[in-house]
């Protein structure tokens, strides 16, 4: 019952990089299990081995060593098809940068997402979940950058994958957007029952969490689950 | 890049360059390759315009140093025949810096080991003393004339090539039932023969049949019964505006001797072919380099473009540390002046053995008396001058976008760029968006596809020119043999021949048909018009000379007039029911009696030479009397030869005692394909090149492209979209402006294969060549499919790039 309730599970997960003769560990015997509805924040410092952390759960890396499972299926032995195709159905992203495609609309780069899986949700209706709807037609040139940022979240969110990674989503945002944003993927996260990883250095956004993790020098150093999450209107930074 | 003084760019005297050097060094590391393709560019177009402007200087300096040297000829006037001493009515005129006096005459010629074969041989006389004072000779191999009486001669160095004859060697020369054996003293090359052709009217440079020899004034006058007397006058003038006024003085004070039209060295034969030669590749030399220089331009002005935008924060710094805008401007111009200055310097290393080559394999084929050849510095200078340039110009935009970024701002995310649906993507079913994404990239930077689409077409024009000039000589070539030229065999007669002669060849065995044909050459007049050309009988419904109209339509001679070729017409601005007088140019009768009228019945085309078409015994009635023709007079006779009998009956006509020279047109088809071997090579090289500029243009732009797009393409992978499927896109994209260009460069390519043929065609040159533009289905595949390789290989690096592309790093960074 339990496991299949597991989204994400790293089991000694170490990345080492080779710089020369010397070896910098990314990434130290990380060991994590996230449930499916789990609102996840990853705390710590630049260079801490965050982004790593989540490019390795969102399949764009693998690890030195240690078993990676995404969604109950091993990674490790796995080819660049098959991480394509594991991102491509199980995984949902969101940048720091949005990372729109310009040429696109607004809902046409949520479409491009849809094409890719055999079974997306409706466009428009994922549209309207991120307050969208009448900016459907717009190009990226032509949004704000919490626009951008919802029409990213709505490309992650119409593939309907079990897990939606967030690397800095409110880092190019001001605080009343970046608020909103985090309100949408906390909603998201309990309507949806999606997990949401989400990776910051803002300590104030992991009050909305439901759980925290703390990584420093490529470790876990603390993870504490949140027994009264406040909502993100509550937020302060 | 020290050539523009600026602080900023300067090295300092204690050896360390300044960090802004430094920058500009590693930014130009950083995108070696596309910088790279883009010196590759210049390197060719300033490769290609050395090249060809060092062999067209090569080219007019072993001319002019030849026609100098040897002094050849400003005016030539050909006479009846006059005493020797007429030509002091010349030297007194003013203006005149030299003047020579000589006897020529066309006989019949044959080599003693060679006896079955018939050639036709020029006897020039030219004094034995002395060298001659006009167009004197060059000997290349055993010596000059020996003043007395000495049966020498000295050979014209194509034909004694082409039959390998040497000083030693004998021929003999056959007129009026005389036989004249002369021997061979030495091998001369004349200013007068660079091109080897028999007159205006027979161009065909045949240095297998026609044969041009020197020998002492004095010897050929005695041999042909001649003494004393000259029907040539060759005239040098003290300046060039002399030129004029003496044209109409020497035909005046030679009025007794009745002077033909005098003719100045442009209308000479071997010079007017020398210099349409020379003038191809003058326009070689100025047309491929710009559109070489043009792409070269827009590239670098795209890569300093994209290089401003990616380093906004850094000239933001720049700028916050208090660099000036000109300081900016400095840097980027200095970037520009880099690659002008390595592409240019690379283009006049590898130019300069191209063009010495050009200028050697040219000048083989021709008979130039003195070769100069010089490593022309002023082009070099003028290449580097060029490349730098193109490149300085290219980069003052960019530059100028650099300075003026406000350093604030540059610090700022830049919005991303702006997109609309285009027209097209209505059009188009509603294909999926990894479908329509390569189609509104195209939209995207339409600047950026419209410089792609340049190079497209630039090297789509490049190889179809290249490729089309080819394909119209040889289509003109083989119309003219398929259409025209249908015998196999000429027979060609000094002296006029009766038409039984054509009755007995026809009898031989072996002999498909036979037909006579009667040319006499006239002067054409209409209004203040007058034009040397030959006229040519034919008999009506002939099977082996055929003539055809500007529409490709059969024709046939007619009795009531004469069909003009396409020069005449142009010439003397006919129309058809013109009426055109027609005079013998050295009648044997008095000026007044010699002159007859035909009116224009129609035209038809033909490319080479200058003929117009008469019912051959129309033409026999028009100067029965003044030419004292036999009643069924012919000048040559055309044989068709059935399958295996070709080489007995050119035996059988070289063995008749009247037979001045057999050709064959076999043997003729040969000697053009091998002198089209040198334009086949040419067309490799522009082909190479074309493909050069195609890879270099193309492989930057889809670099650039990918670079840029990096951010996007990284986001379409984590969101799931595969390998092959970005590839595709990229594919898809490049295919598409690929196709675009295809479509564009075809008929551009055709225009350019058009304006070079008319430009090679211009009213002189068109007495001399009449192409008309032909471009095989097999060149357009050709140019398409090369291009289609060329793009296809052009963006592999890029994708390359991809297969080792970072992912998370990539969909991490801002988007540019």
């Amino acid at each position: 019952m339990v496991e299949t309730n597991t989204a994400v599970k790293l089991e000694g997960v170490s990345k080492v990089y080779s710089m020369g003769e010397v070896q910098v560990y990314a990434l130290r015997d990380v060991s994590l299990t996230l449930t499916r509805g789990e609102f996840v924040v990853i705390l710590g410092p630049s260079g801490c081995g965050k982004s790593t952390l989540l490019n390795i759960v969102g399949a764009l890396d693998t690890p030195t060593s240690g078993r990676v499972l995404i969604d109950g299926q091993d990674i490790q032995n796995m080819n660049e098809s098959e991480l394509t195709r594991l991102r491509r159905d199980k995984i949902g992203f969101v940048f720091q940068f949005f990372n729109l495609i310009p040429t696109l609309t607004a809902h046409e780069n949520v479409q491009l997402a849809a094409e890719l899986v055999a079974r997306p949700r409706d466009i428009d209706q994922v549209l309207a979940e991120v307050g969208l709807r009448e900016r459907a037609r717009h190009f990226p040139s032509e949004l704000s950058g919490g626009e951008q940022q919802r029409v990213a979240i709505a490309r992650g969110l119409v593939k309907n994958p079990p897990i939606l990674l967030c690397d800095e989503p409110t880092g190019e945002l001001d605080f009343e957007t970046g608020r909103m944003i985090l309100a949408l993927l906390d909603r998201i996260t309990h309507e949806l029952n999606q997990t949401v990883l989400l990776v910051t250095h803002n300590t104030a956004i992991s009050a909305i969490a439901d759980r925290v993790i703390r990584l420093r020098s490529g470790q876990i150093v603390a993870d504490e689950f949140n027994p009264n999450p406040l909502s993100a209107d509550q937020l302060q930074w | 890049m020290n050539s523009i003084p600026t602080r900023s760019a300067r090295i300092n005297f204690n050896g360390k360059m300044s960090v802004l050097n430094l920058k500009l060094i590693r930014d130009l590391k950083r995108s070696r390759w596309q910088y790279l393709a883009v010196i590759a560019m210049i390197m060719l177009g300033i490769a290609f315009y050395c090249a060809a402007y060092m062999t067209y200087k090569n080219l007019n300096a072993s001319y002019d140093y030849s026609y100098n040297q040897l002094h050849f000829e400003h005016i030539g006037i050909a006479l009846n025949g006059a005493p020797e001493r007429a030509v002091e009515r010349i030297r007194r005129l003013p203006g005149v810096a030299r003047v020579e006096g000589r006897w020529r005459e066309d006989v019949e010629l044959e080599l003693p080991n060679r006896q079955s074969k018939r050639f036709i041989g020029r006897l020039i006389g030219i004094p034995a003393d002395r060298r001659p004072q006009v167009n004197d000779v060059v000997i290349s191999e055993g010596r000059y004339l020996s003043p007395g009486t000495e049966r020498e001669v000295l050979m014209e160095q194509s034909f004694a090539k082409h039959h390998r004859l040497k000083p030693g060697d004998q021929v003999i020369v056959k007129r009026q039932g005389q036989t004249i054996r002369l021997r061979i003293v030495g091998i001369a090359r004349s200013p007068e023969y660079i091109y080897v052709v028999q007159s205006k009217q027979d161009l065909m440079p045949m240095p297998d049949t026609f044969g041009v020899m020197f020998v002492a004034q004095e010897v050929l006058g005695s041999l042909l019964g001649k003494s004393g007397l000259i029907n040539e006058v060759k005239v040098t003038a003290q300046a060039p505006d002399h030129l004029m006024p003496l044209l109409r003085e020497t035909k005046r004070a030679l009025s007794s001797y009745r002077p033909e039209e005098p003719v100045p060295r442009e209308d000479q034969p071997s010079y007017q072919l020398m210099q349409q030669d020379v003038e191809g590749f003058r326009a070689y030399a100025v047309l491929f380099p710009v559109l070489f220089l043009s792409v070269s331009g827009l590239t670098v002005y795209t890569l300093l473009m994209r290089a401003v935008h990616l380093q906004r924060p850094v000239i933001g710094v720049l700028r916050a540390l208090g660099i000036s805008r000109r300081g900016v401007v400095i840097h980027y111009l200095a970037s520009a002046a880099v690659l002008g200055a390595i592409g240019s310097l690379l283009g006049i290393a590898a130019g300069y053995p191209l063009g010495g080559w050009a200028t050697r394999a040219y000048l083989s084929m021709t008979s130039v008396p003195y070769t100069q050849f010089a490593p022309q510095g002023s082009v070099m200078l003028v290449g580097v001058c060029i490349g730098l340039s193109v490149c300085l110009i290219a980069a003052i935009l960019p530059a100028r976008a650099a300075a003026a970024i406000n350093p604030a701002e540059a610090m700022r995310p830049p919005k991303p760029s702006a997109s609309r649906v285009p027209a097209l993507d209505h059009i188009l079913p509603k294909l999926s968006l990894l479908w329509r994404i390569p189609i509104r990239n195209l939209f995207r930077q339409p600047k950026r596809s419209l410089s792609t689409l340049f190079g497209i077409v630039a090297a789509m024009a490049l190889l179809m020119t290249a490729q089309g000039i080819l394909d119209s000589s040889q289509a003109t070539l083989n119309e003219m043999f398929a259409a025209t030229f249908r015998e196999d065999l000429r027979a060609q007669f000094l002296v006029h021949q009766d038409r039984h002669l054509v009755n007995q060849v026809r009898s031989w065995r072996g002999v498909v048909w036979a037909e006579p044909v009667l040319q006499i050459p006239v002067e054409f007049i209409k209004g203040n018009q007058t034009y040397s050309a030959l006229l040519t009988g034919l008999e009506p419904g002939t099977r082996l000379y055929g003539l055809t109209s500007d529409s490709d339509q059969p024709m046939s001679v007619r009795y009531e007039g004469a069909i003009f070729g396409p020069t005449l017409r142009k010439r003397l601005k006919l129309e058809r029911g013109d009426q055109v007088k027609i005079r013998l140019p050295k009648g044997e009768t008095e000026e007044e009696t010699r002159e007859k009228t035909v009116r224009v019945a129609g035209f038809n085309w033909e490319p080479i030479g200058t003929v117009a078409y008469l019912p051959i015994d129309e033409l026999r009635r028009l100067f029965r009397n003044e030419l004292a023709l036999p009643p069924g007079a012919v000048s040559s006779i055309l044989i068709k030869a059935a399958p295996g009998h070709e080489e007995e009956i050119r035996r059988r006509l070289n063995a008749l005692p009247q037979t001045a020279a057999v050709s064959s047109t076999s043997d003729i088809r040969k000697m053009i394909d091998s002198m089209m071997e040198l334009s086949r090579r040419f067309v490799f090289i522009m082909l190479l090149f074309g493909m050069g500029l195609g890879f270099s243009i193309l492989f930057n732009m889809v670099t650039i492209n990918v670079l840029e797009r990096s951010n996007e393409v990284a986001t379409l992978r984590t969101i799931g979209v595969s390998r092959a499927q970005i590839i595709g896109m990229i594919t898809l994209e490049n295919m598409l402006i690929g196709v675009i260009g295809a479509l564009i460069g075809l008929p551009v390519g055709r225009l350019f294969v058009e304006g070079f043929i008319t430009a090679a065609s211009s009213e002189e040159q068109m007495e001399l060549f009449a192409f008309r533009v032909t471009i095989l289905p097999s060149t357009y595949a050709l140019t398409a499919f090369l291009i289609l390789i060329v793009m296809f290989f052009s963006q592999l690096p890029a994708i390359l790039s991809l297969n080792r592309m970072n992912l998370a790093k990539s969909a991490k960074e801002r988007a540019t």
